[in-house]
């Protein structure tokens, strides 16, 4: 049984996270090895998540976390 | 990110229920940079994401008591920061946002069978000049919000899509295809910078 272009594209994501049972993934594999363009679209939609992934990625800073601890302390007082 | 497993979830929670702040501290910690950055990317301003955070910890700490521990503390406070910020932002009015709405960016990725280069094998070092890496923070900001929204915790905190569909309370279904959007678009402006990049090169794809 052979998968269409429409069919691959739409498990593209869950194929590049590796989220696809077994039999689809052979299917979708098999489609790719004859399909140039469903190729493209795997290759680059891997590389974008690659970025992504890769992105800086700020963090909360360390003042936040205090100001945010002494917020429940006071709420604690309030409660005693 | 969350390295507790579920036992070890189980017992602090059950601590923390009884008012034992060290317990949630430990169940909070590992989820403050995620929640920062979420709220970073909803909000746009560090001012709003930080006021997300300490609203999104206090209510968990107000209603830990209602949490049934079904999920990861992670993704429910992953669902309280959005709440949290969808609020805030409704309040500022800049930006409209429900998640029941039609999907942002219409349908046209849809059937999208323009011939598509692949952005180069330079493509991933690439990332590390700082143009692209722009190219990225300003595709990732235009994105529609409940696009962005599962981009980031998927891609940026990497959640799963059932925690995900469990955070947003949406169907696994609609977060796999907003995902899928949301990867599209990015894909599409980044294959647009690395065409004219190379393009401006000279090189031959
Ligand atoms: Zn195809």
């Amino acid at each position: 049984m052979t998968m269409k272009c429409s069919e691959v594209l739409a498990c593209i994501s869950e194929y590049v996270d590796k989220e696809v049972c077994p039999d689809s993934c052979s299917a979708i594999e098999e489609h790719l090895a004859k399909c140039s363009h469903c190729r493209a679209q795997v290759q680059t939609i891997t590389q974008t998540v690659t970025l992504v992934r890769r992105m800086k990625n700020c963090c909360a800073q360390k003042d936040m976390v205090i100001r945010l601890q002494r917020r429940i302390v006071r709420i604690d007082r309030g409660k005693l | 990110m969350t390295t507790l497993d579920m036992e070890a979830e189980a017992a602090l929670l059950d601590r923390a229920k009884t008012g034992d702040r060290e317990a949630f501290w430990e169940l909070a910690a590992g989820s403050v940079d995620p929640i920062y950055r979420l709220a970073l990317r909803l909000m746009k301003r560090e001012e709003d994401a930080e006021d997300v955070v300490q609203e999104s910890f206090l209510k968990a700490l107000d209603k830990i008591g209602e949490f049934q521990g079904k999920s990861r503390f992670n993704t429910w406070l992953h669902r309280i920061a959005v709440n949290q910020g969808l609020m805030k932002l409704r309040k500022r009015r800049s930006d409209v946002f429900s998640m029941d709405a039609p999907v942002g960016g219409g349908e046209e990725g849809d059937a999208h069978f323009m011939e598509l280069a692949d952005f180069g094998s330079s493509a991933l070092e690439d990332l590390e000049s700082s143009e692209a890496a722009t190219v990225l923070e300003s595709a990732l900001e235009e994105l529609p919000i409940d696009l962005r929204t599962i981009v980031v915790m998927r891609d940026v905190n990497r959640m799963s899509n059932d925690e995900v569909a469990q955070a947003l309370e949406l169907p696994l279904g609609a977060v796999k295809w907003r995902l899928h959007r949301a990867r599209t678009i990015l894909r599409d402006r980044l294959g647009e910078y690395f065409a004219e990049r190379v393009c401006r090169t000279g090189e031959t794809g």
